[in-house]
């Protein structure tokens, strides 16, 4: 399953590179890393359909995250990947908005990673 | 009602709005011997405006009562402090010292009758305010514009700005002041004989008093309502209005203001009054004789309080509208007791107005006695009285004209009447039967008079004991209210920062994130690091070991960061100690650039914009007061942010907002360190610039 993940941040890379050692050593899982909106929708134009999983931050620089669930989900349709956003922000407002546009769920900061990977595991 | 019932509100408002930072729990010793000590600063301005508050209380306190402590009408030291206050303020641009100084020599000049100035002074009053934007004090201040403009017969005004005080009250949610608004239109329109405008506006004041529980406003607005039915004639009503007022302030208890059972008691009583005068009319004795003992009831009711709590004028006044109805009962010697009563204490607290209606209420007693020559000669005194105070109060000209009209009336009456007992000596039968006719209508007349300057008479005592019961009521809350105000400058301070806090949430929780996961993480690195140990496996031990270290690196460093931001958090609100201190200038301006960004990202979704940094990392720590140049970079920040989001939802393509905050040595050489902050949005208007 590949995934992408989407943060400003770049020690999320090496964090989620670390987590999931083990699934990324079994070839179970392989992520990669866009560091902005506009970088992800770039790398999704270029590999159409293979990311089937989107990890991604709100609050960034440039494109927000809302932004960018925005625009995949109107234009990766056919099938559309799964977004789920992962936030320092769990307000209702934040939440109800990422649910409005279409993301499949809504994960805060810290991040828990166990119960992501409940969650990851409920995916394939 | 009059103008007087005017002044109460005129004074509640004064005593429930006149805050300041020092509370009315100090005494005016205390305040006068801070005066001493304080420096030129802000606290000596508020120390000013908070003793002219108080010495403006106790003087609107100081009526006919024998507690009277000051000189009426001497406010020469309120105005000393109050403009000591006003340059102060100015000098050191404290706008909020401004704002109550002005407003104390509003009260002042209106207490004086200087309107104009007084206008001049709640409209300076009102610039400072509206520039501070501190709806409250609008508010506030548009009902002290109401009331002048109602002492100076504006109604226009009074109205208009009794409106514009509504609308901020109802925004502010405070249904106190709006219900206090509509108390006060509501008087507007009775005094105007408007009666339904009156009663709709009272109706609102009661909906909102009883949605807070104000017991006394609700006893208040009762009262008024009261006066509204009598006024239509609607005399039922009336007294059911008046009785369920009494009910409410006798069911306060101790909480009961002590102006309350009293006038509802009389008001109850003027009801029985003049529904006995209507029997009167219709020549049902029985009826009228039942209604004017019941109006002795509730009159001995109110004079029984009045006693209790000492209150001077209106003892006078009740003993004299009961020796009336003695009178209209044809009980004299009752009615010379109490009259003779109301003239000892008159004398005694040098009341003129009481003096005149008891001279003129015994001159008829006189009369009905066939006493001509002492009716004339408390006449005369009542003359004398009566001219002296108009000649004195001009606040009160439409009443006294008023007044006027009618004793010119009773005066020609009883000149008619002296002229014809004096040359028709052989018709004293007549004459007596005409005299008892005329002394029925005068008696009415007086009666009515006697109510009204009673009444107004009554109002200013029931100002004067509504501020004691408001001064009580003020120092309770106002000891409450100092220790709120620590924490309301406290909260203040951090209501400023709610645009940065939700920023700032957002800036620990990724810290947070990277400290908490690592080390989670680094944990189960140990584990399998001692599995490839046990194994053998240096080399990949060792390899894990370098992943190891990363991460403590990387907790730490996320750990930092959070400490930083928490750090920057409580320079904030920590108030500023004016100390200056080395500062890492390129991290603090990084700070706030964070910290703005995300702020405004938390405040508008649709807000973002590329930051850019041009730090001279040459430059070393510089000596600043770190959050005031912070502040003022947060502020040119947010401008830089703000223009940019101007431009962008212009629609324009290829437009990239973008803000660069550069630090650098300066450009032309000296000292200092240059601090720019850059944006591509719309720029200055020409206009501006030139």
């Amino acid at each position: 399953m590949k995934i992408l993940v989407v943060d400003d941040e770049k020690d999320v890379q090496v964090l989620f590179e670390q987590r999931f050692r083990k699934e990324i050593r079994d070839k179970e899982m392989e992520f990669v890393f866009a560091f902005s909106g506009e970088d992800a929708l770039v790398y999704l134009n270029q590999h159409k359909h293979e990311a089937v999983l989107i990890l991604s931050d709100i609050n960034m620089p440039g494109m927000s995250g809302l932004d960018l669930l925005g625009q995949i989900k109107q234009k990766y349709m056919k099938p559309p990947p799964v977004v789920m956003m992962i936030t320092a922000y769990g307000d209702k407002e934040n939440y109800d908005t990422a649910m409005e546009l279409g993301a499949d769920d809504f994960l805060t900061k810290p991040l828990e990673f166990n119960q992501l990977k409940e969650k990851l595991k409920a995916i394939r | 009602m009059t103008i007087s019932t005017h002044k109460i509100f005129l004074v509640c408002l004064f005593l429930m709005y006149s805050f300041s930072a020092y509370t009315q729990s100090k005494t005016i010793d205390s305040l006068q011997r801070e005066l001493q000590i304080f420096k030129d600063d802000t606290n000596k301005v508020n120390v000013l405006n908070s003793l002219t508050t108080l010495l403006l209380h106790n003087q609107s306190l100081s009526t006919v009562s024998k507690k009277s402590l000051f000189k009426k009408g001497d406010y020469s030291k309120e105005i000393q402090y109050s403009n000591t206050a006003l340059d102060l303020s100015k000098k050191l641009a404290f706008e909020k010292g401004k704002g109550y100084a002005y407003k104390n020599l509003g009260w002042i000049n209106h207490k004086l009758n200087n309107f104009t100035e007084a206008l001049k002074n709640y409209h300076a009053a009102l610039d400072v305010w509206k520039r501070e934007s501190k709806t409250q004090n609008i508010a506030e201040t548009y009902l002290w514009l109401s009331f002048t403009y109602y002492s100076q017969n504006s109604y226009p005004e009074s109205l208009k700005n009794a409106y514009n005080a509504i609308g901020l009250f109802e925004k502010l949610g405070d249904k106190l002041g709006w219900a206090n608004c509509f108390q006060s239109i509501g008087n507007i329109y009775f005094d105007q004989n408007n009666f339904s405008e009156g009663l709709k506006n009272f109706n609102e004041a009661l909906k909102l008093r009883k949605e807070i529980g104000d017991q006394q406003g609700i006893g208040q607005t009762y009262n008024s309502m009261g006066n509204i039915y009598f006024g239509q004639g609607n005399y039922p009503e009336a007294l059911t209005k008046f009785s369920d007022a009494l009910e409410i302030f006798k069911k306060m208890g101790n909480d009961a203001p002590e102006w309350g059972i009293p006038w509802s008691s009389l008001n109850i009583a003027e009801v029985y009054v003049r529904q006995g005068q209507i029997a009167d009319a219709k020549k049902n004795k029985t009826e009228a004789t039942s209604k004017y003992s019941e109006a002795l009831k509730s009159y001995f009711e109110a004079l029984r309080i009045y006693v209790e709590i000492e209150n001077e004028g209106d003892i006078i006044a009740t003993h004299l509208l009961i020796g009336s109805l003695y009178v209209k009962l044809k009980k004299n010697p009752s009615a010379k007791k109490y009259i003779e009563k109301a003239i000892r204490l008159a004398k005694a607290s040098e009341s003129k107005i009481s003096l005149r209606d008891s001279y003129m209420i015994l001159s008829y007693l006189n009369e009905s006695e066939g006493n001509i020559k002492d009716a004339y000669e408390n006449y005369k005194m009542y003359i004398v009285y009566r001219d002296s105070l108009l000649n004195d109060e001009n606040a009160k000209k439409i009443l006294e004209t008023k007044l006027q009209y009618e004793f010119d009336k009773k005066e020609d009456l009883a000149k008619t009447q002296q002229e014809k007992k004096n040359t028709e000596a052989k018709r004293i039968k007549n004459l007596q039967y005409f005299a008892i006719g005329g002394l029925g209508v005068i008696v009415l007349a007086v009666l009515l008079i006697a109510t009204i300057q009673w009444r107004n008479n009554k109002q200013k005592q029931k100002a004067n004991d509504l501020l004691t019961h408001q001064k009580k009521k003020i120092e309770s809350t106002l000891t409450e209210l100092k220790a709120t105000q620590a924490q309301l400058i406290q909260s203040e301070k951090m209501a400023s920062l709610g645009e940065l806090t939700a920023g700032i949430a957002h800036e620990i929780q990724n810290p947070l994130n990277f400290v908490n996961n690592f080390s989670e993480v680094s944990t189960e690195l140990v584990d399998e690091m001692n599995v490839e140990i046990e194994k053998g496996n240096t080399e990949d031990a060792k390899l894990i070991a370098q992943d190891l270290k990363q991460n403590l690196e990387k907790i730490n460093h996320h750990g930092k960061r959070a400490g930083d931001i928490v750090k920057s958090m409580l320079q904030h609100s920590r108030s500023s100690s004016g100390l200056k201190e080395p500062t890492d200038i390129n991290a603090l301006a990084d700070e706030y650039l964070r910290l703005a960004y995300h702020g405004l990202r938390a405040k508008d979704k649709s807000f973002n914009a590329t930051m850019k940094t041009d730090f001279d990392v040459s430059i070393r720590n510089i000596s600043i007061i770190p959050q005031d140049i912070g502040r003022v970079i947060l502020n040119l920040i947010t401008n830089a942010f703000y223009a940019t989001n101007e431009k962008q939802k212009q629609g324009l393509e290829n437009y990239e907002p973008t803000v660069t905050v550069k630090t650098q040595k300066p450009p032309l050489g000296g000292l200092g360190v240059c601090i720019s902050v850059a944006d591509n949005g719309n720029g200055i208007p020409q206009k501006v610039l030139d």
